[in-house]
């Protein structure tokens, strides 16, 4: 019961939410829905796999960091992720936007606090049980339209971004380097390179499992007996050392292979027919060694 | 009355118009009688029959013309139609994986692991994919498509259908078909090339029968072979990582009836699938391109370059073997990973030249070398170009 209590009490890969991005002096960045600008909270997840937001906790309120306080007295001071709401689920790696604008009847993607102007704020998102810490940030004191964002999605140092290059909702790398296929297709016209590249892997890949099979055949090619090894060649007469049962085998497969290859194998008519003459294969004297005791 | 007689003529007019014989063009009869042609050879040639039936009739299957405009949600591209969700499997590519757990489980990695200096036969081999990308790159496709035909070299339907999927889906039909058809011509392919890269003498070599295998080396190969491999191709990981899980419950002695599974009712039933669906995904507006074309010829010169890649490698490892361990360069061919059909033909010529002679259990080294090297190369390409 402990158990799943304690499960329930988390959200599904919330672990990996992480703060993105934070816009606090919004005068000419994204609109909301209703057309206005506020702050902005960008969280990104770091995973590969979906996450949910729903039921987490997010707080500008350091007082929360207290660890003596109990789990619903920490509620209070922060605004919950409301559940039910489809929108709360993230795939991976992509990003979610919340607005600081104290308007948490606008929708679930506006906070009940607002983020202050020109001075520090600390940004806390915790789990739906109210108490793990999921992520922190700490946003410098910002000028208009500046962010504070990481270099890198997720894991990057932070960093102060321009109004020109604050990017909502979106990845922080915005690279316009040439792609690898393009960089083949110029550096590369005629494949030469990737085929070398290629062929060393593949046969580096495969040298090396040769060698590691090279030696491990070594120690345990002793330890299988030699009377169990096959003859030299399948047709050649057998050491004398052997029992006869190996050659009978091989003569037998021998058999087969050379039916299954050469084609050799009679034709049935798939018919079965009775021949009206006489036989005595049913006579009791051919077929036991003893006569029957007529008594 | 006159209305009632308007009324059932104009039905029976628009009944016409969504029926094949009004919408059928040059390019749907062409490629139905394609289908019918792979399922004559499949009946009649015996050519690898269980892959060329189910793509034979796919490709009847996807090309019954009809309306496409009318919203009936049948066609293979149309989403929510039955065929575009089997068609997942091929498009995502999760249907070569578990056709390389039922290869694994099948798959007898003795023969290997007694000779495992036929891997390097099996590396050799897969010379005909990067030569084949070369000559892609010269017809003028992109590098990432370059890449998705070449893999045809590797003669390995599953592994063709997972690296298009991911490089160029636009063109994985025509390289699907094209792998499999060429699997299929594998011995009228590699028969004469064989002939003509081999003397007489070299021929009549004959080649120790391989040692017996413990069982302890059987299990341990999928696990050393899985990770070896992926560690220096983790791009190939949902293929190797499938067939040496397969090889594994095989070896294990302990899982019986999870590889009786895997080499049974999963890889028939994902054989189906797999068949009809690529087979149904060869459109003729898709189809009949000239694109194809191309990859019909990049792709057999692909086979022609492996297959003599692999014997021309054997001569050249002859060079430093001593007299009495030489490796007859018939076995050569099987290092591309037609399995088993490509070690069959090794034993044949062998035969033809001496019927004394029996290469199968040798080449069956390279020819399971061959699997692994294609799902190294694929994994390669992957890496270099994703």
């Amino acid at each position: 019961m402990m158990a799943l209590a304690t499960t329930a009490g988390f959200a599904q890969g919330a672990k990996n939410l992480k703060f993105n991005e934070i816009l606090v002096t919004n005068t000419g960045s994204i609109l909301d829905e209703y057309g206005c600008r506020s702050a902005w909270i960008e969280f990104h997840n770091d995973a590969f796999a979906s996450a949910n937001a729903r039921n987490c906790f997010l707080t500008t309120n350091r007082a929360v960091l207290n660890e003596e306080l109990s789990a619903p007295e920490r509620i209070k001071m922060m605004y919950q992720i409301p559940s039910g709401d489809v929108a709360t689920g993230i795939h991976g790696k992509q990003k979610m936007l919340f607005f600081a604008d104290n308007m948490p009847k606008r929708g679930i993607f506006h906070t009940s606090f607002t983020l202050a102007d020109s001075t520090e704020n600390w940004i806390a998102l915790y789990d739906a049980n109210g108490t793990t810490l999921l992520d922190s940030v700490t946003v410098p004191a910002l000028g208009e339209n500046q962010s504070w964002a990481r270099a890198k999605d997720g894991v990057g140092e932070w960093r102060i971004v321009t109004a020109d290059n604050v990017t909502p909702a979106a990845t922080n790398i915005v690279e316009q380097g040439e792609g690898k296929i393009a960089k083949f297709k110029r550096l590369d016209k005629r494949g030469l390179g990737m085929t070398v590249m290629c062929m060393a892997v593949v046969f580096s890949a495969l040298a090396i499992l040769w060698f590691l099979f090279a030696i491990i055949g070594k120690v345990f090619a002793n330890t299988v007996s030699s009377a169990k090894k096959a003859p030299a060649q399948a047709v050649a007469p057998a050491p004398a050392a052997n029992d006869g049962k190996a050659d009978e085998e091989m003569a037998a497969i021998c058999m087969a292979l050379h039916e299954h290859f050469g084609n050799v194998h009679d034709e049935e008519s798939d018919v079965l027919t009775i021949d009206g003459g006489e036989s005595s294969w049913h006579m009791l004297t051919h077929t036991h060694s003893h006569p029957y005791p007529y008594n | 009355m006159n209305d009632f007689f308007n009324f059932i003529g104009n039905n029976l007019v628009d009944f016409w118009q969504y029926t094949g014989f009004a919408n059928a063009t040059w390019g749907h009869i062409v490629m139905i009688l394609v289908g019918c042609l792979f399922i004559t050879l499949a009946i009649k040639k015996g050519w690898e029959p269980l892959l060329l039936v189910p793509i034979g009739f796919g490709i009847i299957l996807g090309n019954i013309p009809f309306k496409a405009d009318a919203g009936l949600e049948i066609g293979l591209y149309e989403e929510g139609s039955v065929l575009n969700i089997l068609y997942q499997g091929v498009k995502t590519g999760w249907y070569p994986p578990l056709i390389f757990l039922g290869i694994g489980a099948m798959t007898d990695f003795a023969p290997l692991i007694a000779n495992p200096k036929m891997m390097l036969v099996g590396a050799a081999a897969q010379f005909g994919i990067f030569a084949a990308y070369i000559i892609a790159l010269a017809l003028g496709f992109e590098p990432d498509q370059a890449a998705g035909i070449a893999i045809i070299g590797g003669a390995d339907g599953p592994t063709a259908i997972f690296l298009s999927s991911k490089l160029a889906p636009n063109l994985m039909g025509a390289i699907a078909v094209c792998a499999y058809s060429y699997m299929a011509l594998v011995p009228v392919i590699q028969r004469p090339i064989m002939r003509l890269l081999t003397t007489k003498k070299e021929r009549l070599i004959r080649m120790e029968a391989p040692r017996q295998v413990s069982q302890t080396e059987k299990i341990m190969f999928p696990i050393i072979g899985l990770l070896l491999t992926a560690f220096i191709v983790p791009s190939g990981l949902p293929l190797l990582g499938m067939l040496f899980f397969g090889n594994l419950l095989n070896v294990s002695g302990v899982t019986g009836r999870l590889a009786e599974a895997a080499k049974g009712p999963l890889i028939n039933c994902i054989t189906i699938l797999l068949g009809l669906t690529v087979g149904a995904s060869t459109q003729a507006s898709e189809f009949l391109t000239p694109s194809t074309l191309k990859i019909l010829l990049v792709g057999i010169t692909a086979f022609v370059i492996a297959t003599a890649s692999g014997v021309l490698f054997v001569k050249f490892m002859n060079l430093f073997l001593p007299k009495g361990k030489k490796i007859n360069p018939l076995i050569g061919n099987a290092g591309v990973s037609a399995v088993p059909m490509a070690a069959r033909i090794s034993h044949d010529e062998g035969q033809k030249a001496d019927p004394t002679n029996y290469l199968l259990m040798n080449a069956m080294g390279p020819n399971v070398a061959g699997v692994i090297g294609s799902a190294c190369a694929a994994g390669v390409l992957l890496g270099f170009l994703i």
